[in-house]
């Protein structure tokens, strides 16, 4: 993908790929409302899982989960709300705790703060391939579904640019810079957390497809062709799941 | 198997290719997240050096925030307030951002969806729009109001223009703040004796050659203005006495500490009256010309004599007499009076106190004069009435749940007491409130915290504003997150030491979530009620309160953020009372049926076998109660609070520097709390910082740490309140007026 002109069928197939699984997570990691719901239902989800198989995923139980889960309430309005409960407890607020806040800042550069040195820097990312934040986001900006959505932007554009014959090499580098230098470094820490402490299969499953997907990825830009040395991208952070007895000892890193 | 690019990238409707895909694509959807097409945009990562006026205390601190980032990296204090920090900011102003930017803080509104309350029960929240919010709070309003009377809507508030706005439209008469363990009682003495306006925050402390003191220790919770003030006073060879249970900060830099008998304050200065006055000490010119009241005052001081205020203080008599003679004769002289200190609603006499500490700096001129006390000197703008006004619905209920309207003066100031509202609420008299909405309060404010949560879990409902899911709002069925100042726009008009007309420019991050300024709050719910004539344009007021004041907002922007009237202040000869006097005899306390004089009254309890220790509290000079507590840095220096003690007390229970200690209370709470060994304390006293305990689990730093001072001070019962009418015209709740025992863990 570092050129982008050269793109063989396969090769924008999966960039195409991709995004819609990007994108299709982008959407789940954003407060559930009745699109979600419609996602699901529609054939947009036809779509991920064509993507998703695609991208080589074989059939796995969070698949035959993925379509199951809302059979577990009695109606629409029954799993929005338990989906909105959980998305709160999860990543707004909380008793005992916010178990995973969604900001990489949380995550990186050692404090556990919103809007640290890594929220400016995929800030930053966003800025340099033109984007700003839309006036009604209301959230800060390296918040999880943001960030997946960029990833799919990124992905969509310099296919955009590769239908037009013009040069997408700075949106490639920028891709590879955010995913390899930004997203890699914490997400696979958050979803670890999502996965441990979710009371619910949705975010059960889409959690644990998105850390089979960004493992993926971590291998993809670990490959030679993409030209940058990324050791330890794929490293977990390592950050234990939370216990009671954790809390009591807390410390401040 | 092969995906075409055109096939997704070709927009809606796009057909199947080779039945592999299905339109319209994921990938058209419109971004949430991301600004479309050419929509002007601001920029992400941006610097900037904001101005701002401190929201951590009420000092109110001008301050620089510096934006790096697109965040703001570092915080000081703004060199153009001279009035505040004067360019310095405390430890609290400077990580003020740790606060804005906590994980843990509220984001959007929440609403729990678990029935039951209590500190073990996980609220169980779900995120809401503020919508829903709003038109479930006025639901609940409207319905109280309509079955119940308005009276039934209880706001724990402070009585600021937008609390006063919806608690008028609603027309409710409780509206209850913490005041009566706070400053009521100065604030009462100074609006009978001196002024309406009845605030003593303003000192010229730095021109003072002699500060007398009891208690006060503005020093010791970094008040900047006072604090600056003090030192530059002992930097010009001032001399400071304070009299003080225990060596506080404030007593650690003065010429003498005296650790006095707490409570028996009033004694002394009673004393020290005598002997100013029958030698002859007193300013006689600026007693005639100043005040009334002199030839009553002097008749009535005389049966307190040094020797027997000496047997009640534990102070020798020769001291209260040199000290007495040292403050008359060294001028200016003060006694610097602020909140929680002798003349503070701590003890049952604390009323009494306050205004004798009044009448003791009338007595050697040092009010409105140089190195004196100065009524604050607020630019004259217009209020919110005059701005927005508006006929409100009549009152009909005046008698309020917490019993203030049975004491008139202190029901002037409209603020409440915290320490009777358990029992107001828990018996149902002199009716019943049904729903609640506290602003920026929590239950561990309340003395003997248990009784309030008791209480509040017999509301119907709750709606608690903060920045942090306290313990209120785990108690709440709405919680709505308000603003952090950083966030904030606007101005600020020094309230604070307000030695000359002064106004603050804040400039905002913005908020970083769907948090509300309580303007705006105030706004929605008055909507949301049916009641849009009551609506603010809390900007527009503010634009108005600059052009009033004669500045703008341009002004402020290309002046360093403050505007100010500079001028030495010059000395009113006016006052605000019946004969335009400072009336050493208070003929608007006698009108009321209050002591006019103040006369010596023991405190309600002294220690006895069972309860042999007195207790003291005070909080870190580096701590603000909720709005640092959260703050891992700040909980790193002292992660808990601790019991000091004399080692000789230590030694009588057999503890150790550092082991943990089991302090009773006649509340029947026991807090287990690490013993700190100092010989900075009285034997009889024991001392514990409050701003610890905290159970709201969602509170990731304060959570578990130390124990809440709280529950060893008793909640007040209306009834044993009134039993001290006749010398507690402000309805002080004499807050340390308890003993309590010690043993060891």
């Amino acid at each position: 993908m570092a050129d982008g002109r050269h793109v063989g069928a396969s090769a924008e197939g999966r960039a195409i790929a991709r995004a819609v699984v990007y994108r299709f997570m982008s959407c789940c990691f954003a407060h559930p409302d009745r699109e979600l719901l419609e996602l699901f239902d529609s054939a947009r989800l036809e779509e991920f899982l064509r993507s998703w198989r695609y991208l080589g995923f074989g059939t796995s139980e969070e698949i035959g989960r993925i379509t199951g889960w809302q059979k577990e309430f009695a109606s629409h309005d029954a799993a929005l709300r338990e989906l909105q409960k959980e998305y709160t407890r999860l990543f707004v607020n909380a008793c005992p705790r916010v178990v995973a806040p969604p900001y990489s800042s949380v995550y990186l550069g050692g404090q556990r703060r919103v809007w640290g040195s890594s929220t400016a820097e995929v800030a930053r990312l966003y800025e340099s391939a033109g984007l700003s934040m839309a006036k009604d986001f209301h959230d800060i900006p390296d918040h999880i579904a943001a960030e997946l959505e960029f990833a799919s932007y990124l992905i969509v554009q310099q296919c955009k640019r590769a239908d037009n014959g013009t040069d997408g090499a700075d949106l490639a580098d920028i891709e590879n810079r955010f995913i390899t230098k930004h997203l890699l470094r914490w997400a696979p820490a958050f979803l670890a957390l999502v996965i441990e402490c979710s009371r619910t299969t949705f975010y059960q499953v889409m959690a644990s497809l998105a850390r089979q997907f960004v493992e993926q990825e971590a291998k993809r830009f670990s490959e030679p062709r993409h030209g940058t040395s990324n050791s330890g991208n794929t490293q977990k952070l390592g950050i234990p799941p939370p216990s009671e007895e954790q809390h009591a000892n807390h410390s401040y890193d | 198997m092969e995906l075409s690019r055109r096939e997704f990238l070709k927009g809606a409707g796009s057909a199947a290719a080779g039945g592999l895909i299905l339109g319209p694509s994921l990938l058209d959807r419109e971004s949430k997240a991301f600004a479309q097409g050419s929509q002007a945009a601001d920029p992400i990562v941006w610097e900037e050096i904001l101005y701002q006026s401190c929201g951590v205390c009420d000092n109110t601190c001008g301050l620089l925030a510096y934006v790096k980032d697109g965040h703001i990296k570092w915080i000081e204090g703004n060199p153009a307030d001279t009035l505040g920090g004067a360019g310095k900011a405390c430890i609290k102003g400077v990580s003020a951002m740790r606060n804005l930017y906590d994980p843990d803080r509220l984001k959007w509104p929440l609403k729990r969806t678990n029935p039951n309350k209590g500190k073990n029960e996980d609220p169980g929240w779900v995120k809401i729009s503020w919508e829903e919010a709003f038109s479930t709070i006025a639901e609940r309003f409207n319905e109280s109001m309509a079955n119940y009377g308005p009276e039934s809507i209880l706001l724990i508030a402070r009585p600021k223009d937008q609390d006063t706005r919806l608690q008028k439209a609603i027309g409710t008469p409780n509206q209850v703040c913490h005041v009566d363990t706070c400053y009521i009682t100065h604030e009462v003495a100074w609006m009978a004796m001196v002024t309406n306006g009845g605030r003593s925050w303003t000192m010229d402390l730095e021109n003072a050659k002699y500060l007398l003191i009891f208690g006060w220790d503005q020093p010791g919770k970094s008040m900047q203005s006072h604090e600056r003030g003090y030192f530059q006073a002992l930097e010009k060879g001032a001399k400071a006495v304070v009299f003080d249970p225990r060596m506080s900060l404030t007593a650690s830099k003065a010429d003498e500490w005296i650790p006095i008998r707490p409570g028996t304050d009033l004694a002394v200065v009673l004393a020290m009256m005598n002997v100013i006055i029958s030698e002859g000490l007193h300013d006689e010119e600026y007693i005639a010309e100043y005040t009334t009241g002199f030839d009553k005052l002097a008749e009535h001081v005389k049966q307190y004599t040094p020797e027997w205020a000496s047997q009640l203080s534990d102070v020798p008599a020769d001291d209260i007499v040199r000290i007495a003679r040292e403050f008359a004769t060294t001028k200016p002289a003060i006694i610097p009076t602020h909140k929680r200190d002798a003349g503070g609603p701590l003890y049952a006499n604390g009323f009494s106190m306050a205004q004798a500490e009044i009448i003791m700096c009338a007595l050697v001129g040092s009010i409105e004069k140089p190195g004196g006390y100065y009524l604050d000197r607020k630019p004259k703008v217009r209020s919110m009435d005059e701005f927005a006004p508006v006929t409100y619905p009549e009152m009909k209920e005046k008698r309020r749940v917490d019993g203030q309207h049975l004491f008139p003066l202190a029901n002037k100031k409209r603020k409440g007491a915290f320490a009777h509202l358990a029992q107001g609420i828990l018996s149902g008299e002199p009716y019943k409130v049904r729903v609640g909405l506290a602003k920026g309060y929590n239950v561990l404010s309340f003395p003997n915290p248990d009784t309030i949560i008791e209480a509040i879990k017999t509301l119907d409902f709750l709606v608690a504003v903060d920045i942090l899911p306290n313990e209120m709002c785990q108690l709440a069925d709405i919680v709505l997150p308000d603003v952090q100042f950083l966030e904030k726009g606007g101005i600020e008009i020094r309230e604070y030491h307000a030695l000359w007309p002064q106004i603050m420019l804040r400039q905002g991050t913005g908020a970083l979530w769907e948090e509300k300024g309580w303007g705006s709050i105030v706004n929605g719910i008055l909507e949301a009620m049916g009641k849009p004539e009551f609506k603010v344009d809390w900007d527009g007021l503010e634009e108005a309160k600059l052009q009033d004041a004669g500045t703008s907002m341009e002004y402020l922007e290309s002046n360093n953020g403050i505007w100010e009237d500079k001028k030495d202040p010059v000395s009113k000869k006016e006052f605000s009372t019946p004969t335009k006097k400072i009336e050493l005899y208070s003929t608007v306390l006698k009108k009321e049926g209050h002591e006019p004089l103040p006369v010596w009254h023991e405190r309600l309890t002294t220690p006895t076998t069972e309860y042999p220790y007195y207790i003291l509290t005070n909080h870190l000079p580096w701590q603000r109660m909720g709005r640092t507590s959260n703050d891992p840095i700040l909980t790193e220096i002292q992660p808990e609070n601790f019991v000091h003690m004399h080692p000789d007390t230590a030694a009588e229970i057999g503890a150790k520097e550092s082991e943990y200690v089991i302090v009773d209370s006649p509340t029947g709470n026991s807090l287990k709390i690490r013993a700190h060994l100092t010989r900075g304390i009285r034997r009889d006293c024991v001392m514990t910082e409050h701003g610890f305990g905290y159970w709201s689990k969602a509170l990731q730093v304060a959570y578990g740490r130390g124990t809440c001072d709280g529950d060893l001070l008793p909640e007040r019962r209306i009834d044993d309140t009134l039993k001290t009418y006749a010398y507690n015209a402000a309805m002080s709740n004499s807050i340390l007026d308890v003993c309590v025992s010690l043993r060891k863990a």
